[in-house]
């Protein structure tokens, strides 16, 4: 398996960095819910950045990193359906828990198809509220309009979530070493535009 | 000039820079958390003399006593007094004149001060190096009381007392010792076994050992947690730490249960920078 390159603990550092500043500095006008859910994911940033960090990317292989990574996504998007979506949260809520628990038994005791099809629905579900409600309320006008850096870190997580998955499928869309060498700047890229946008 | 030059280079392993970086670190933590009295740089500057030179005199005057053991590790026989690069008498002499120098700089500055770097030092080279390390696996209690000490020290030249913060602070570096010490003695099993030094792994089995730096790891994390509840950190910092809470946590009970050199590993690390950001933490925003 690749090894990471400095490059990537370099990228790897920054998103630590970044993540653990808007932890530290806040997050603007959100309650107090909102808040929860970005340091959820924020936080699942770090952790998986440092455990990438330390025990390079092999750690992609293990079970507890896959369900962890799952929060990622259904943390940012519930906090943002929370603040802007309030009437389906309850509803999304609901969806987020099952699907991650979906995510959690099949991972550990399910099939592997099973598996792979409970990530791609919550990945791809969470992914799509991440990047199209910020650009709809960027252009509709009722956010401040920097949550389009939201989007586009939503498009990013898809994006890798996408090609891990595949690749987890054992269809990958690029090789495996391409997938691996893009992983530490697009973790960056993620983190830094959900930094800008919330 | 040259022979100067070379000297400094072959001492230089011997203070064991990285280690005397982390307890330098976690003097500046211990005055820095005090707030008030404002920043003196000329106190600060005394502070990270006096336990710089305290702190590596001691890790040279470890290396003396500890050459015999060190030739019978292939991790440390390179060594320079393992290796006999270094004359042991000069060694013993440097260390004692530079753990002198840096005791008699922090009496200077305060008494007080001086007495925790005396205790710290005192801990570390006679109670753990000298008498209990070939002894017992317990040893390491009493080397994280001294790894414990500076930070100590730190908080009492700031506030030129002992109080009960500093002693949380310290409290927090002895529980996280074990993690530490006992992970890292996993990894290294057959050089400790091969030097006969006795070692938790060696003496009571993995599995204890396990449980001892499962509860070592959750010690250190509630310390840490009051430590900063007590210093009046701010929510944001607050955080930050449960993030980083969770993730220690999470490792050491993954590593209780999945045994692998990797996690193994993977925890020795981690509780070192989780050490590391609190302590960054407490300097950015205590």
């Amino acid at each position: 398996m690749k090894k990471l390159s400095v490059l990537d603990r370099l990228l790897l550092l920054l998103t630590i960095l970044l993540a653990s500043y808007k932890i530290v500095k806040g997050m603007g006008t959100y309650d107090d819910l909102s808040v929860f859910f970005f340091t959820l994911g924020f936080g699942v940033i770090i952790v998986a950045s440092l455990s990438i960090f330390i025990m390079d990317l092999e750690i992609l292989s293990n079970k507890f990193v896959v369900v962890a990574a799952t929060l990622i996504p259904l943390s940012l998007s519930l906090a943002l359906v929370e603040t802007f979506l309030k009437k389906f949260y309850t509803l999304y809520m609901v969806f987020a828990m099952v699907i991650f628990l979906a995510i959690l038994i099949f991972r550990f005791w399910g099939g592997r198809l099973l598996s792979i099809l409970s990530i791609i629905i919550g990945h791809g579900i969470a992914g799509l509220i991440i990047t199209f409600l910020p650009l709809f309320l960027y252009f509709s006008g009722k956010a401040n309009p920097k949550i389009v850096f939201v989007g586009v870190g939503g498009a990013l997580i898809g994006i890798g979530g996408l090609l891990l998955s595949f690749l987890k499928a054992g269809k990958p869309l690029l090789s495996e070493r391409m997938i691996l060498t893009v992983l530490s700047p697009l973790l960056f890229l993620m983190t830094l535009f959900f930094v800008l946008g919330v | 000039m040259r022979k100067i030059f070379c000297k400094i280079k072959l001492y230089l392993p011997l203070i064991k820079s990285l280690q005397t970086a982390l307890l330098l670190f976690t003097g500046i933590t211990g005055f820095m958390s005090a707030k008030c009295p404002v920043m003196n740089y000329k106190i600060f500057i005394s502070l990270l003399g006096s336990l710089f030179l305290t702190i590596s005199g001691s890790t040279i005057l470890n290396m003396y006593f500890d050459r015999d053991i060190d030739k019978k590790m292939p991790r440390t026989a390179h060594r320079p007094l393992a290796s006999g690069r270094i004359n042991e008498k000069e060694a013993l002499t440097v260390g004692l004149l530079i753990s002198g120098f840096g005791l008699l700089w922090a009496a200077l500055v305060s008494p007080l001060y001086a007495f925790i770097v005396f205790l710290g030092l005192f801990f570390d080279v006679v109670v753990y190096t000298v008498w209990l390390k070939r002894k017992t696996p317990w040893s390491i209690v009493w080397g994280g009381i001294s790894g414990g000490m500076p930070i100590l020290a730190g908080r009492v030249l700031a506030t030129g007392r002992v109080d009960w913060i500093g002693i949380l602070l310290a409290f927090s570096i002895l529980l996280w010792i074990p993690t530490h010490i006992l992970t890292f003695s996993m990894i290294y099993y057959e050089d400790y076994h091969r030097a006969g030094i006795p070692t938790f792994p060696s003496v009571y089995g993995f599995e204890y050992t396990r449980l001892i730096i499962f509860i070592s790891s959750i010690g250190t994390a509630i310390s840490v947690s009051i430590g900063f509840l007590s210093l009046g950190m701010s929510w944001g910092y607050m955080r930050l730490l449960a993030v980083l809470t969770v993730g220690f946590v999470g490792l050491a009970i993954f590593t209780l249960f999945k045994h692998s050199q990797k996690t193994n590993f993977g925890l020795f690390k981690y509780a070192s920078l989780y050490m590391l950001g609190a302590m960054l933490m407490i300097i950015l925003g205590g």
